[in-house]
C-alpha cells in the first residue's frame, strides 16, 4: 500500500531536483548503505550462527564416542544411559546427577506453585484496585527484576543465617532449622525470584481483558468471589499457565540465587554443573547440559508460540 | 455513568463496596510480605552488616562498633567504616572497579553494535519468519547463563573446535595451540554472547513500532538511506536502545559466573570479589560492603534512567 501511495512523480519538471538533492544529501555513507539489505541479512545470519554455534557443538560432543572432546569418532548415546563406561558414569547411572535432578524438580515445582498463587492475587490487586502503596510494590518488583542477582543472593544468604541465629538466641527455637541454608532457604529465595516475573505476565493478561464480561457477571448478582472464580480466572488462565511454565524454567535453570542460599547440604543440577565444570570438560557435563538446554528450549518454544510471553516481558 | 455505577453497587450489595476498599491491600498482602521479608529486609540487613565484623570460625556477623582487642580476632576487628576504608585504600579494589566499568561499557556497546542490525532485520520480517527469528532470540534469552558460558569451552579450549580448525589450516601446531580457555578473551566472547539477546529483544520491540511511512517520507524528501537511518530510525529507536542498555549494563555489574568459568578465576571483577568473599569464612562483611557499593551504583544509574526516560519502557 505504501508503495503505491508514495511513488514520486516522474514529471520532467521535477527532473532537475533529484540531481541537486544528490549533491546535498547523498554522502559516502548513503552510497554504502545501498547495499544495506544484503549486509543486514548477512550480518544477522552470522550473528544467529554465533548465537547457536557453541550450543550446537556442545550437543554434538555429547553424542561423541570419545572421552576428550578432541575429534569426532562416532555417534553414541553412552554418556546418557550406558551401564558401564570405563573411567566414568553415564548421566542415568550417576546417583549425584539423579539426586540433583530430583532436588531441582522439587524446588522448581514448589516454588512455581507458591509464586504463581501469590502473584495471581498480587497482579489482580495491582491491576484492578487503587490503593496508596501500589506504586511502592510495583517499584519493588521491578527492582527485583533488574537488580544484579548476586546482590539479592548474598543479602538473602546473610538474612537467613542471621534469622536462624536470632531465633535460636532470643526464642530458643528456629522452626526446626528451616532457615539454615538448605532446601527451604533455596525454595523461599526462588519464590521471591519468581514472583515479579509471574506478576508481569499475569498483569498483561488482566490488561487485555474486556471488563464488561466481569461487570455482566456482577450485574447478574454474582458475588465478587463468584465472579472471580467463574469469569476472571478462566479468562486469565492461559496467562497463569504461561507464568507457571516461565517460573519453572527460571527456577530450574537458576544458578546464582541457588548458589548462595543452598549451603552445603543440597545440590541442584546447575550447582552440580558448576562444581564439575571447574574440574574440566567431560562428555557427561555436555550430556547434562544438553538435557537442560533441551528442557528449557521446549518450554520456551511452547510459551512463545502459544502465549507470546516476549510481548509481556519486554 | 454515575447512575449506572450506583445502580450496580446497589444491585451487587455491600460486599462489592467493601472489596473495593480493602480488596487491593488484602490481595497484595502475600506478595508484599514475601518481597519485603525476603528481598527488601535482606537488602537493609546487608547494609547494616557491612559495618560489622565476623570471626573466622563464626557464621554470624557481629555488630560491634567498638574496637575488639582480643588478639585472636585482631585481623577482623573492625569499627564501622573499616571495610569501606579497606576498599577505598586498597588498589586491588580500584583495579577491579575500573575493570568492571570497562566490562560493563564494553559489553553494552558490543551488544548494541552487534545486536542493532539483528533487531532491525527481524523487525522487517513478517509472519512465520518473524516468529521463527524471534524464537531464535528468545531461547537463549531464557536459557541458563551457566550452560551458555560453559558451552564456549567446546569451541575455545586447547582441543576445541577453533584450534582444530586452525590446525587444519596449518596456522597453529597441535603442540602449541592458542590458549583461549580460560582467558580474558573468552570472558569477552562469553559476555557478549550471553547478553546479546537482552539487547536484541527490547531493540526489536521499539524498532517494530516505528511507522514505516515515516521512512517513506524521508526517502521522498530526498534523504539517502544513511541520512534516513541517522535522522529517523535511530532517534525513534532510542527508547529500545536505552531499555536494552539498562538490561545489559545492570546485570553485568554483578557478573561473576562468566569471569569465574571463562576467565578461570583470573579476571578479577566486582561481582567476582563479592562471590569470593562470601565463600571465604570471616570475609562476609567485606563482601557485604562490596555488594552495597554495587547496589548504590545500580540505584544511581536506574534513578538517572527513570528520570530521563520514565518507567514506561519496562
Amino acid at each position: 500500500m505504501a508503495e503505491t501511495m508514495t511513488a514520486p512523480p516522474q514529471t520532467p519538471a521535477a527532473a532537475p531536483a533529484p540531481s541537486r538533492r544528490a549533491k546535498v544529501h547523498f554522502s559516502a555513507w548513503d552510497r554504502i548503505m545501498r547495499f544495506s539489505d544484503i549486509g543486514l541479512a548477512t550480518w544477522s545470519i552470522v550473528m544467529f550462527i554465533f548465537l547457536y554455534l557453541p550450543i550446537v557443538v556442545l550437543i554434538i560432543y555429547s553424542f561423541n564416542d570419545q572421552k576428550l572432546n578432541v575429534y569426532w569418532t562416532h555417534f553414541t548415546t553412552k554418556w546418557y544411559w550406558a551401564e558401564n563406561i570405563d573411567g566414568g558414569k553415564s548421566v542415568l547411572h550417576d546417583p549425584d546427577v539423579i539426586n540433583a535432578f530430583v532436588t531441582s524438580i522439587q524446588i522448581a515445582v514448589l516454588s512455581t506453585i507458591i509464586a504463581v498463587v501469590i502473584a495471581t492475587l498480587g497482579a489482580f490487586a495491582l491491576e484492578r484496585f487503587e490503593f496508596r502503596t501500589k506504586m511502592g510494590w510495583d517499584g519493588l518488583n521491578y527492582t527485583k527484576i533488574i537488580i544484579a542477582e548476586v546482590v539479592a543472593g548474598v543479602s538473602t544468604l546473610l538474612f537467613f543465617v542471621q534469622l536462624d541465629h536470632f531465633l535460636n538466641k532470643y526464642f530458643g527455637f528456629s522452626f526446626g532449622g528451616i532457615f539454615v541454608p538448605g532446601f527451604y532457604t533455596v525454595l523461599i529465595a526462588h519464590v521471591a525470584w519468581n514472583i515479579p516475573f509471574a506478576i508481569v505476565i499475569i498483569r498483561a493478561r488482566l490488561k487485555g481483558f474486556d471488563r464488561a464480561i466481569e461487570e455482566a457477571g456482577a450485574d447478574l448478582y454474582g458475588r465478587p468471589v463468584t465472579v472471580f472464580f467463574r469469569i476472571t480466572l478462566p479468562i486469565i488462565f492461559p496467562g497463569i499457565l504461561a507464568a507457571s511454565l516461565l517460573c519453572f524454567t527460571l527456577s530450574f535453570d537458576d544458578f546464582v540465587t541457588t548458589f548462595f542460599t543452598a549451603g552445603a547440604s543440597i545440590t541442584t543440577l546447575p550447582l552440580l554443573i558448576w562444581s564439575r565444570v571447574r574440574m574440566g570438560i567431560t562428555p557427561e557435563i555436555n550430556a547434562i547440559s544438553t538435557f537442560m538446554v533441551a528442557f528449557s528450549a521446549t518450554i520456551i518454544i511452547v510459551l512463545e508460540l502459544k502465549a507470546r510471553v516476549s510481548k509481556d516481558i519486554i | 455513568m454515575a447512575e449506572v455505577a450506583t445502580v450496580r453497587a446497589k444491585a451487587t450489595g455491600v460486599q462489592r463496596v467493601k472489596l473495593g476498599r480493602w480488596g487491593g491491600p488484602v490481595l497484595v498482602a502475600p506478595m508484599a510480605f514475601w518481597m519485603l521479608a525476603f528481598f527488601l529486609v535482606p537488602l537493609i540487613l546487608i547494609l547494616v552488616y557491612s559495618f560489622g565484623y565476623q570471626g573466622v570460625y563464626d557464621k554470624n556477623v557481629n555488630l560491634t562498633f567498638q574496637t575488639v582487642i582480643s588478639t585472636e580476632k585482631i585481623a577482623y576487628s573492625v569499627q564501622s567504616f573499616h571495610w569501606y576504608r579497606e576498599i577505598v585504600t586498597n588498589p586491588i579494589y580500584w583495579k577491579a572497579f575500573w575493570r568492571t566499568a570497562i566490562m560493563v561499557f564494553g559489553n553494552t556497546a558490543g551488544c548494541l553494535l552487534l545486536g542493532f542490525p539483528m533487531a532491525y532485520f527481524i523487525s522487517r520480517k513478517t509472519g512465520r519468519r518473524k516468529t521463527l527469528f524471534l524464537l531464535m532470540v528468545m531461547i537463549p534469552f531464557w536459557t541458563s547463563f551457566l550452560i551458555r558460558t560453559y558451552s564456549w569451552s567446546t569451541v575455545l579450549s586447547d582441543q576445541g573446535l577453533l584450534n582444530s580448525f586452525l590446525e587444519k589450516l596449518g596456522l597453529v601446531s597441535a603442540s602449541s595451540p592458542l590458549h583461549l580457555w580460560p582467558s580474558s578473551t573468552a570472558v569477552w566472547v562469553a559476555l557478549i554472547y550471553d547478553y546479546l539477546p537482552f539487547m536484541v529483544l527490547p531493540l526489536f520491540v521499539s524498532i517494530e513500532k516505528i511507522d514505516r511511512s515515516l521512512l517513506e517520507a524521508s526517502k521522498d524528501l530526498g534523504a539517502g538511506k544513511w541520512t534516513t537511518f541517522r535522522r529517523v530510525t535511530l532517534p525513534l529507536s532510542l527508547p529500545g536502545i536505552m531499555a536494552g542498555s539498562l538490561l545489559v549494563a545492570i546485570p553485568t555489574t554483578g557478573e561473576f559466573v562468566i569471569p569465574a568459568i571463562a576467565g578461570g578465576d583470573k579476571v578479577v571483577v566486582w561481582g567476582w570479589l563479592i562471590y569470593t568473599n562470601f565463600t571465604r569464612p570471616g570475609m562476609w562483611p567485606l563482601g557485604a560492603a562490596l555488594s552495597n557499593i554495587l547496589l548504590l551504583i545500580m540505584i544511581i544509574v536506574v534513578a538517572l534512567y527513570v528520570r530521563s526516560v520514565g518507567t514506561e519502557q519496562f
